[in-house]
């Protein structure tokens, strides 16, 4: 009944829908951006963003068609571009009209009669960094270029100041003759500029720079405001292909005030199928689903969300008991997505353990899962399977590359004592933020305290604050070393107070003899500071955006209390997006470890829930993979649907990706029926269960398997390479493995008590974790048959299997 | 049928050669308005004279003058007027190979641009009404857009007790003049009664005793980066227009006239020295060249000394009169043979701009100061500093060097100078931080008078009597109207003197009120 209605609707709406293209000219509302402006000094003067809306509920831009009227022209009045433009301190009204159609916006003015003072920090670096003066490749690289070097993106008013104005004599500035300054001739190619032409002659910016030397170059001052917000209007749009959509930024001073600063705000699009946007700002729509377009200024960063839908909305009915598929579901909706059908039980079966505990599932585990008759089997395999042994394996393998323990670093010992600690915890399922602080303020000797070796790896407080912000909370701090971060608040500030936690720890040679004697030991001193360069000053600790915190005992508690604190807002949401990442293949945010405010996930509810939930069940790592393991988001098919094929961000299909060099490995030994030789390994030892990367192997180290020099889950190799295929199809090492004398083909094909169709079967099961249809049947039999002898024939066909897509991704 | 299109193709051929014959009579592209912006667009970024010796950039190939183009490189030209088929100018830029086609790198030039290339060098490269060396510059240095300056300059004093006044009186002389040009280059006249001061476009040389001006030379094209003074008539004025060229000129002050204009450098000349004998003169310019003039002989060109790689910015001569001291922007110092212009010795130990030298009297040793704010003492045979003198938070813009007094003054840019003896680089007196950055200083012959010109446009003399020193004038040339000198000073017990253009808009302020100006005139 319901659904018929619907098609009902769809009719129709579709019939109307000529006649409201039409009527989409004569707008029902109108929705200005800004709702309120405030214009602060003579110089302020603030655009705005008209969306009209028709009677269909269709809305379009329409700044440039809409009239903009001032209620009083001795507050303010419209400028020829459509700007408010201050005259008189006090209250008024813009009445902005479309047809009739009437919408007000408050607009407050104040100092409109002080003197115009330009100011350097506010009103020239932003032109300056618009410009690209002083981006990394011209005068804001280390060394400046051509002898004129500013700071990077303008985030050092007074050096930069003194270099344009005073520095080589003053050559660069003739205040007193202000358009001969080489400041303007050089951009402007009146002579010659190893940079080109970047500034014409006859620009707002040209004559800003004129007015502020003409004034006598004011330098900045100390207690000058600084932007502490930016706001995009509009904040979000839902538009469709080739629509355009202006945008306005407006930034709010430490002093009150706020500014329209669009014309000095860089901006980029996070997404460049969806949407452009040029650096007037006007938005273009190109092609379905969701972006973000970033604008800059400042060093602060604000966004507007762009959605395109991929079609109209989707129906589709879903049990919605777990909050993953409720909000997945629900940006669904908005996008006009519809999910794939739900994976078979097979196909589950071998996803969950691949991705779970790296390991394929046997025949025997397979048949039985397919026997099972009752509802709630993929549930009780989920804890089955986070159960085995195999998982403290495969997540020590997993965090062992993050934590890169290795012996080349850590000397043999070590590496195995902190390896034997990973394992402990997984084993133990140990809490997450309890791993946190063992690690962070872990000390004694490196060979008999696993996580002190967290101090060999990293031992600088440089980066031990790289590592920690990276690992823990998914923050790449790197940038702020050496300057401001271009894109979020923090600065070297930032980078040297979180590294001062970390300035007290100390490394020592214990006293004791014997075999593991005379080994560093990690404690903690009395003294030590960290400094900030630039300034010089001694910092003290400080979390990145919180305030500083400190310990009498030991500086590293108070960092642990902070990074485990419910509150921070990284570290529960960077193990959330890890492990979403692990088992979906792509995080909410990607790539998996740069969480900032200017790479938001693609689904920030679902981010968030995860992270809540991870706090609420106590840090519990297993109850987070069993809260995505049993969504039906991860339950679903990879075959694409016509509609959603176009999809890779929002999990409307599972998208598959190649195994691991180790699982993948451990693969080909289980469905061969052979093992490695890793040496002092026993044998049988699983690629996965390896402690380190030292272990020699062609194969592993052809399918990308990490060194663990850095901490990133992108050391690990995924690009396919021609070196791969041919280790598969013709290695002498696989070949040695198919045609081993006991191996599994010879003892399957030998034993005459099973026939071609079970022979078969089981080669199925074992590789691609299901039972061949009747047609994969009838093609192997006659392969099997036409071969010399049986054994060759099952050979031929475990290869084959083996060189497929099926067996060598996770799908 | 292939004939007959091949005859349409060749009346085509013929139409467009003679239409272009045409063009090219009637309005063929020159070299100043047409073609130097296109080459400075695409480019002289890398073919340009600073880069010719930089050949893995310019490839030796040079295009920012006519001369230079006519050049070509290595023997080879690059054009032949008349005919751009056979120039490789016009040809390399239409290569279908990416590895052959200029710009490198870059998307090429449009259709349009290479057919202005083309069409003037089939002119034969007409030079048009600007010429063709970068000194004849487009770029006017107008000097008729001069906005209004709108900052007070305030000069303080403290004026001694008149009758019925009980305390000390401190006050001030304002005027509307800021911002003013920095000054950028002092120089005193051998008998110390003079004072040469340079700023943008201007130099006046005022006579100390009366404390007012005597000479002007307010037609100078550009910064003044450098002045000699050297035997109280001749005043030699080194300078010139950033990024376009750099200028040293000969004045006779008696008689006003230009006695000699040395052009070449292709950016300002920040340092100019007298060789010991005065028959010739070392110039230090910011396009990285030190050059070598031969006064006795005006039709010699300059030798040319291309071992700095950045701005060069001092140069003095050894007492033989045989090589210099060069330091620069390189974070170099150089002694360079100037017969052979090799490089004798090359100081190392500044870790950024070396901005000025001074020579001890004897010659046996040298300082230097720069951007790190270190002085640095070298002796001029080892290739490592002997001494470092800290004391300045700021560059060290100027050295300046009485000989006979025996004594070496300061120029900072944290505000302050200081004095130092010249034999033992003992300190002997500091001026305190004058509030803004300093960049020149000079020192009278007998070390008796101190000048210091800043940023802020104001000249302080200070008279120093051994570890004393005290202000004596401060002197103001605001440049207001180029047309028109105008000066003040103000001496330090408040007496002020003023040119008449300039009396009616000063202010003189006591005790936090207007009071009588008390102006004397021209």
């Amino acid at each position: 009944m319901r659904e018929s209605v619907g098609r009902i609707l769809a009719i129709s709406s579709l019939a109307l829908s000529p006649a409201l293209c039409s009527a989409a000219e004569k707008p029902q509302e109108l929705q200005v951006f800004p709702s309120a402006v405030r214009l602060e000094g003579p110089e302020a003067s603030h655009g705005l963003v008209v969306v009209s809306v028709d009677a269909a509920g269709r809305s379009r831009d329409a700044t440039d068609s809409a009239r903009i009227r001032s209620s009083n022209p001795a507050i303010f009045v419209v400028d020829a571009t459509g700007r408010l433009a201050p005259r008189g301190d006090g209250k008024a009204e813009a009445i902005v009209s479309i047809d009739g159609v009437e919408s007000r916006v408050s607009v407050e003015v104040r100092g409109a009669s002080l003197p115009r003072v330009v100011s350097f920090r506010r009103e020239i670096e932003p032109v300056l960094t618009k410009l690209g003066c002083n981006q990394g490749a011209c005068h804001g690289s280390q060394h400046g270029k051509g002898g004129f070097k500013l700071s990077l993106l303008g985030f050092e008013p007074e050096p930069d100041h003194a270099a344009i104005v005073k520095s080589a004599e003053g050559r660069r500035v003739t205040p007193f003759a202000p358009a001969e300054s080489l400041l303007l001739l050089k951009p402007t190619l009146r002579v010659g500029h190893g940079g080109g032409k970047k500034l014409e002659p006859d620009s707002d910016e040209h004559r800003l720079i004129e007015l502020w030397l003409a004034q006598g170059a004011p330098g900045p001052s100390a207690n000058e405001p600084e932007v502490t917000r930016l706001s995009v209007h509009p904040p979000r749009r839902r538009l469709e292909p080739g629509e355009t959509q202006r945008l306005v930024v407006t930034a709010e001073f430490t002093d009150g005030a706020t500014r329209d600063v669009t014309s000095t705000t860089k901006f980029d699009t996070l997404g460049e199928a969806v949407a452009t946007v040029d650096s007037a700002g006007r938005v273009r729509i190109l092609g379905a689903g969701e972006t973000n377009i970033l604008a800059r200024h400042r060093g602060r960063a604000a966004m507007s969300l762009f959605t395109v839908p991929y079609g109209p909305e989707r129906r589709f009915e879903w049990n919605l008991s777990n909050p993953i598929d409720r909000l997945a579901a629900a940006k669904w909706r908005e996008l006009g997505l519809a999910p794939s059908e739900p994976c078979t039980d097979t196909e589950f079966l071998r996803r969950a353990m691949l991705d779970a505990i790296g390991t394929l599932p046997t025949p025997q585990e397979i048949e039985a899962f397919l026997a099972d008759r009752s509802p709630d089997k993929r549930t009780k395999i989920v804890d089955a399977i986070l159960d085995r042994p195999e998982y403290v394996d495969y997540w020590t393998l997993k965090w062992g590359d993050l934590l890169r323990i290795e012996r080349q670093k850590l000397g043999m010992p070590g590496m195995l004592a902190f390896n034997l600690w990973l394992r402990e915890s997984f084993r133990d399922n140990r809490r997450f933020d309890r791993m946190i602080e063992e690690l962070v303020t872990a000390q004694g000797s490196i060979y008999s305290r696993g996580p002190a070796n967290y101090f060999r790896v990293a031992s600088s407080p440089d980066d031990l604050a790289e590592t920690t912000a990276q690992v823990f909370m998914g923050v790449r701090l790197q940038c702020a070393k050496c300057h401001h971060h271009p894109f979020e608040s923090y600065g070297q500030d930032d980078y040297y107070g979180l590294a001062a936690y970390f300035a007290r720890i100390r490394t020592k040679n214990s006293q004791e003899f014997g075999l593991f004697g005379r080994e560093q030991v990690i404690y903690t001193a009395k003294t030590g500071e960290v400094r900030q360069p630039r300034s010089g000053k001694v910092m003290a600790p400080k979390p990145l955006s919180a305030e500083p915190s400190d310990d009498p005992v030991d500086r590293r508690r108070a960092l642990a209390r902070w990074l485990t604190d419910p509150k921070n807002p990284w570290t529960a949401r960077s193990v959330a997006n890890r492990y979403w990442g692990a088992f979906f293949s792509s995080g909410l945010v990607n790539p998996i470890d740069d969480l900032r405010e200017t790479n938001p996930p693609s689904n920030p509810a679902l981010l968030d829930a995860l992270a809540d939930s991870f706090i609420a069940s106590g840090f519990d790592l297993k109850a987070l993979m069993r809260l995505i393991m049993s969504s039906r988001v991860y339950q679903l098919s990879s075959i694409p649907t016509p509609e959603n094929r176009l999809d890779r961000r929002w999990f409307t299909h599972y998208l598959p990706r190649r195994l691991g060099a180790e699982v993948l490995l451990d693969a080909v030994n289980a469905a061969t029926d052979s093992t490695e030789d890793f040496k002092l390994r026993p044998d049988g030892t699983r690629a996965i269960s390896l402690p380190d990367p030292e272990y020699k192997s062609t194969f592993l180290d052809t399918f990308g398997r990490p060194v663990r020099a850095i901490a990133c889950e992108c050391e690990r190799g995924t690009e396919p390479n021609l070196a791969q295929a041919l280790a598969l199809m013709n290695s002498e090492e696989i070949n040695a493995k198919l045609a081993a004398p006991k191996g599994r083909v010879a003892r399957l094909a030998g034993d005459r008590t099973i026939d071609d169709q079970q022979l078969i079967r089981t080669l199925y099961l074992l590789t691609f974790s299901r039972p061949p249809d009747p047609e994969e049947i009838e093609v192997a039999t006659k392969a099997i048959r036409a071969a010399p002898d049986r054994a060759q024939g099952a050979q031929d066909l475990l290869w084959g299997l083996l060189n497929s897509k099926e067996f060598l991704f996770n799908h | 049928m292939a004939a007959m299109h091949t005859k349409l193709v060749l009346a085509t051929l013929v139409g467009w050669v003679s239409l272009a014959a045409a063009a090219a009579a009637d309005d063929s592209p020159d070299y100043g308005s047409d073609v130097r912006p296109l080459l400075r667009a695409r480019c002289t970024v890398c073919h340009s004279e600073k880069n010719r010796s930089k050949v893995e950039i310019s490839g030796g190939l040079v295009l920012d003058s006519i001369e230079g183009i006519r050049r070509g490189v290595g023997g080879k030209a690059v054009v032949k007027p008349g005919d751009p088929g056979k120039s490789s100018l016009i040809t390399r830029l239409s290569e279908t190979d990416e590895d052959l086609r200029m710009p490198r790198d870059a998307d090429p030039l449009a259709e349009a641009e290479r057919e202005l290339l083309r069409r003037w060098v089939e002119a034969g490269l007409p030079a048009g009404g600007v010429g063709g060396t970068p000194s004849d510059e487009s770029v006017e240095v107008g000097r008729s857009s001069r906005p209004a300056r709108t900052g007070t300059v305030s000069i303080s004093y403290d004026r001694p007790l008149e009758k019925n006044e009980s305390k000390p009186v401190s006050g001030t002389i304002r005027l509307v003049a800021a911002p003013m040009p920095p000054v950028t280059a002092l120089a005193f006249s051998p008998d110390g009664g003079r004072l040469a001061v340079g700023s943008h476009g201007r130099v006046v040389v005022w006579d100390l005793p009366k404390l007012e001006p005597a000479h002007f030379v307010d037609d100078f094209p550009g910064m003044v980066g450098s002045l000699l003074f050297p035997d109280g008539d001749r005043l030699v004025i080194g300078g010139g227009r950033p990024a376009i060229e750099g200028v040293v000129e000969i004045r006779r002050l008696s008689s006003g006239k230009l006695e000699r204009r040395l052009t070449g450098h292709d950016d300002v000349v920040a340092a100019v020295a007298l060789r010991p004998d005065g028959r010739a003169l070392a110039t230090a310019s910011f396009d990285q060249t030190v050059r070598f003039w031969d006064l006795t002989d005006a039709a010699t060109a300059p030798k040319v000394f291309r071992g700095h790689s950045d701005f060069v910015h001092d140069v003095v001569w050894m007492p033989d009169g045989r090589s210099v001291l060069s330091c620069s922007k390189d974070r170099s110092i150089k002694r360079i043979d100037v017969e052979s212009l090799k490089e004798t010795m090359t100081y190392s130990g500044h870790d950024s701009d070396v901005l000025s030298l001074a020579l001890r009297t004897d010659g046996k040793e040298f300082v230097s100061g720069g951007i790190d704010s270190q002085l640095r003492i070298w002796s001029v045979d080892s290739e490592k500093s002997t001494k470092r003198l800290s004391g300045h938070s700021g560059p060290i813009h100027q050295l300046a060097s009485s000989r006979s007094a025996g004594l070496t003054a300061t120029a900072s840019g944290d505000g302050s100078a200081r004095l130092f003896r010249g034999d033992s680089w003992a300190p002997e007196a500091t001026i305190p931080n004058l509030g803004e950055w300093q960049y020149a200083a000079a020192l009278d012959a007998d070390g008796k008078t101190l000048a210091l010109g800043g940023w802020d446009g104001l000249t302080r003399v200070w008279k120093l009597d051994g570890k004393k020193q005290r202000l004596a004038a401060t002197l103001v040339q605001p440049t207001l109207d180029p047309s028109k000198p105008d000066w003040l000073s103000v001496a330090a017990d408040g007496r002020a003197r003023a040119s008449a253009v300039l009396i009616p808009t000063i202010r003189r302020v006591e005790g936090g009120t207007d009071v009588e100006p008390r102006l004397k005139g021209e």
